[in-house]
């Protein structure tokens, strides 16, 4: 691949927790991640998958080492920016706004970023879009707390194009569904992807790993085997 | 704004956070009723304190002025008592003001001037001074803006004393004597203070009068060919001269047409002679809570003239000035100031003491007194502010907790730290003006009915619960537009304080510890 369209870059990348008592998650971890990418992001439990994405999504500072967003350091100043306009994040447990509604939750990105949500805006337009393309425009007005898990996540998953990022991180995004759920998840991420997205996802469903085109194992603190398809 | 459309989102009650939603309105309800207490308090004695302010300034005025003792010792004042011209007599200012001539001295016809005599104080032309006329030009030259009317004073002591006939229950009639030394101010015709102080007569007034003195011999209001409003007080050659005398006198027992005579003591050639002028009472009035207002009786200028002529002339220093009276008393700073540099430019500063009510000898204690309470009630009820929207806070750290899940979310799409404890901020600060506004409604309500509120209190308790004397006979009902301004002003800013530390902490919660947790 070309070094020319990284959009992520990690660089020996440590994380340590102190409490309870001194744990060591992540001990060297660098990577690169390029525009388009579908990257799976495997192990075990408790081998520091999710921590590496919080660090690489900025939700977790690094003990040490650094990551390079769109060939911009992440900085205490600039993260929250970054999370706006760059990134956006799928999770297993979906994290929408029970009180509002299917909309609304789609359109928090573009409020949070003063973008005009009104009526007939430009926001309004593109969140409307993503409701068809996940398939829910019957469920624009439902609170999200009517909405079955499936239909959460395909909110979670317009919500997360709202802003239109470049990178968008999902902690098993289909851990909490049915198989046949799962697929249309799945799908939908693949086709975001096929639209330029690089997709960073941590998972432990083999299936939904060999779509992807890169798969890092991480074991023991570190990146144990890389597989480029 | 985003912020405030969640802040709003999160007030809202909902069933699913009961407990917030108790709490806050709770906040708010408390918030509400120390509103609702302050303003009402407040604006009853706001309104008492302007009533109190006006019933002072019956007997006076908001400006006073009066000469100095460079005026008495001023070849102006003194030139009088060399001058036949003046009867060797030295005049009032109201006298000053039609005197032809600034000075009556002629040393053809008088008298050699003593040694120690002052100098005259001359204009560009040579001529003297004429102090009194330049001081009301002076006056008549600030703008007409403020409003400014003025007119001379004139204040003499003399003793009252009134004969009362009354029938007993024995169906005999009786007489007493009320004495009283007294203070006699001249009446100001154009005292528009004075004409809303004047009582309406009792019922024992009517009957009093019943028994010969006629009620056009009343106190009365007349218009002016111009249309204006004036005082009078009609003297009838054979009773005597009216007086207008405060409300303790009918609470002793003196009614309408009662008659007496007032005396005074006049030096002659070879002893103190006590001179007896007959008086009748032509009405009463309210003086409010002046120390001397008991003691006040108001006459017409020639009784006081003819008490203060007969008097040395070092008694009768500051017992004679010019009042100024104007529209509004919010005014009243800038008309001295004005009034100081106008007498400043005409040369006639030195001649001149120019004191706002606040600053009179017998009302300073009493505007100091007003003052005081009001700051130390204003400190009280900003303790009660702060008392109230401190519920703000432990809500706040309530709902912080409650919607951590939330703020977690929003860290992860973007919203700065700013942005959550923003969030927050405006929740403590929509609890506390929604408050605000609850209270401030229900103090306009209870306002509105207050005299009903009052009436229905004192018929509980079976007396009146404000005494009239101090607080009249309606306690005033208007609104203070200060009172508003200042509950909603300290309850914003003490409930933005309250927000802070909530806000604080929701803005420091890291949002990989909050969704990892979840």
């Amino acid at each position: 691949m070309n070094n020319s369209n990284i959009v992520l870059r990690a660089t020996n990348l440590h994380k340590k927790f102190y409490y309870p008592r001194k744990v060591t998650i992540l001990s060297g971890v660098s990577l690169s991640i390029h525009a388009g990418e579908t990257v799976a992001i495997m192990g075990r439990s408790g081998e520091g998958k999710s921590t590496l994405l919080q660090l690489l999504g900025t939700l977790e500072n690094p003990c040490q080492g650094s990551i390079e967003i769109l060939n911009q350091p992440v900085t205490l100043f600039n993260k929250s920016k970054i999370r706006n306009r760059h990134i956006a994040f799928i999770f297993q447990s979906f994290h929408l706004l029970d009180d509002y509604t299917a909309l609304d939750n789609i359109l928090i990105p573009a409020k949070i970023a003063r973008h005009d949500t009104g009526r007939g805006s430009k926001a309004h337009k593109r969140a409307f879009d993503l409701l068809e393309k996940v398939g829910l425009l019957d469920r624009a007005n439902f609170t999200t707390k009517l909405l079955s898990g499936g239909e959460k996540q395909r909110i979670a998953i317009a919500r997360a194009l709202c802003n239109n990022p470049d990178i968008i991180f999902a902690d098993e995004p289909s851990g909490n569904l049915d198989n046949e759920t799962a697929c249309i998840i799945h799908r939908l991420l693949l086709d975001v992807a096929e639209e330029g997205k690089s997709i960073i996802m941590v998972t432990h469903d083999p299936k939904l790993a060999s779509m992807c085109m890169t798969q890092y194992e991480l074991k023991q603190g570190s990146i144990h085997n890389a597989i480029q398809a | 704004m985003f912020e405030l459309s969640v802040a709003l989102k999160y007030l809202s009650p909902r069933w699913r956070q009961l407990s917030v939603s108790m709490i806050s309105i709770i906040s708010i309800l408390v918030i509400a009723l120390v509103v609702w207490l302050i303003v009402v308090f407040f604006s009853v004695t706001h309104g008492l304190e302007k009533s109190w302010i006006q019933k002072l300034i019956t007997l006076t005025a908001p400006i006073r002025i009066t000469p100095t003792e460079a005026y008495y010792q001023s070849y102006y004042y003194q030139s009088d008592s060399i001058s036949s011209a003046s009867n060797y007599a030295t005049k009032t200012i109201a006298e000053k003001l039609v005197s032809p001539v600034a000075d009556p001295y002629d040393p053809e016809i008088d008298g050699e001037p003593p040694s120690q005599w002052p100098q005259p104080n001359k204009d560009a032309d040579g001529s003297v001074v004429d102090i009194v006329k330049k001081t009301f030009n002076a006056i008549d030259g600030l703008p007409s803006s403020l409003g400014v009317s003025s007119s001379d004073f004139e204040v003499a002591v003399a003793n009252v004393r009134i004969k009362l006939i009354r029938e007993g229950a024995d169906g005999q009639w009786n007489q007493s004597y009320l004495n009283q030394s007294a203070y006699l101010g001249s009446l100001d015709p154009n005292n528009q203070s004075l004409m809303q102080s004047l009582l309406p007569p009792s019922e024992a007034d009517i009957a009093n009068l019943s028994k010969g003195t006629s009620r056009n011999l009343l106190v009365n209001l007349q218009k002016t060919s111009e249309g204006k409003q004036v005082v009078i007080l009609p003297t009838d050659p054979e009773i005597g001269e009216a007086i207008l005398l405060p409300k303790t006198f009918r609470d002793a027992g003196t009614r309408l047409g009662d008659q007496g005579h007032i005396s005074y003591y006049s030096p002659t050639l070879s002893a103190v002679q006590e001179q007896r002028l007959p008086v009748y009472v032509a009405g009463f009035y309210d003086p409010g809570i002046i120390p001397i207002g008991g003691k006040f009786i108001i006459v017409n200028k020639s009784i006081t003239n003819l008490i203060r002529a007969s008097h040395n002339q070092s008694e009768a220093l500051s017992t004679n000035g010019i009042n100024i009276r104007f529209d509004d008393l919010n005014n009243l700073e800038e008309v001295k100031n004005s009034l100081t540099k106008s007498f400043e430019q005409a040369g006639i500063l030195p001649y001149w003491d120019i004191e706002t009510y606040r600053e009179f000898d017998f009302t300073r204690d009493l505007i100091q007194q007003l003052r005081s309470e009001r700051n130390l009630w204003t400190l009280i009820a900003t303790v009660i502010i702060i008392v109230a929207c401190s519920n703000i806070i432990s809500m706040l750290i309530i709902l912080v907790n409650d919607k951590k899940h939330e703020i977690g979310i929003l860290r992860s799409m973007g919203a700065t730290s700013a942005s959550i404890a923003l969030i927050f901020g405006f929740c403590g600060v929509v609890m506390g003006m929604l408050g605000s506004l609850i209270g401030t409604l229900a103090a306009i309500v209870t306002l509105r009915n207050l005299q009903t509120l009052i009436d229905w209190i004192g018929s509980l308790q079976g007396h009146e619960v404000f005494n009239p004397v101090f607080y009249g006979n309606t306690l005033p009902n208007q609104i203070s537009a200060d009172a508003i301004a200042f509950v909603v002003l300290s309850t914003a800013i003490i409930s933005l304080i309250a927000g802070i530390v909530p806000a604080v902490k929701a803005s420091m919660l890291r949002p990989s510890s909050i969704l990892r947790s979840e």
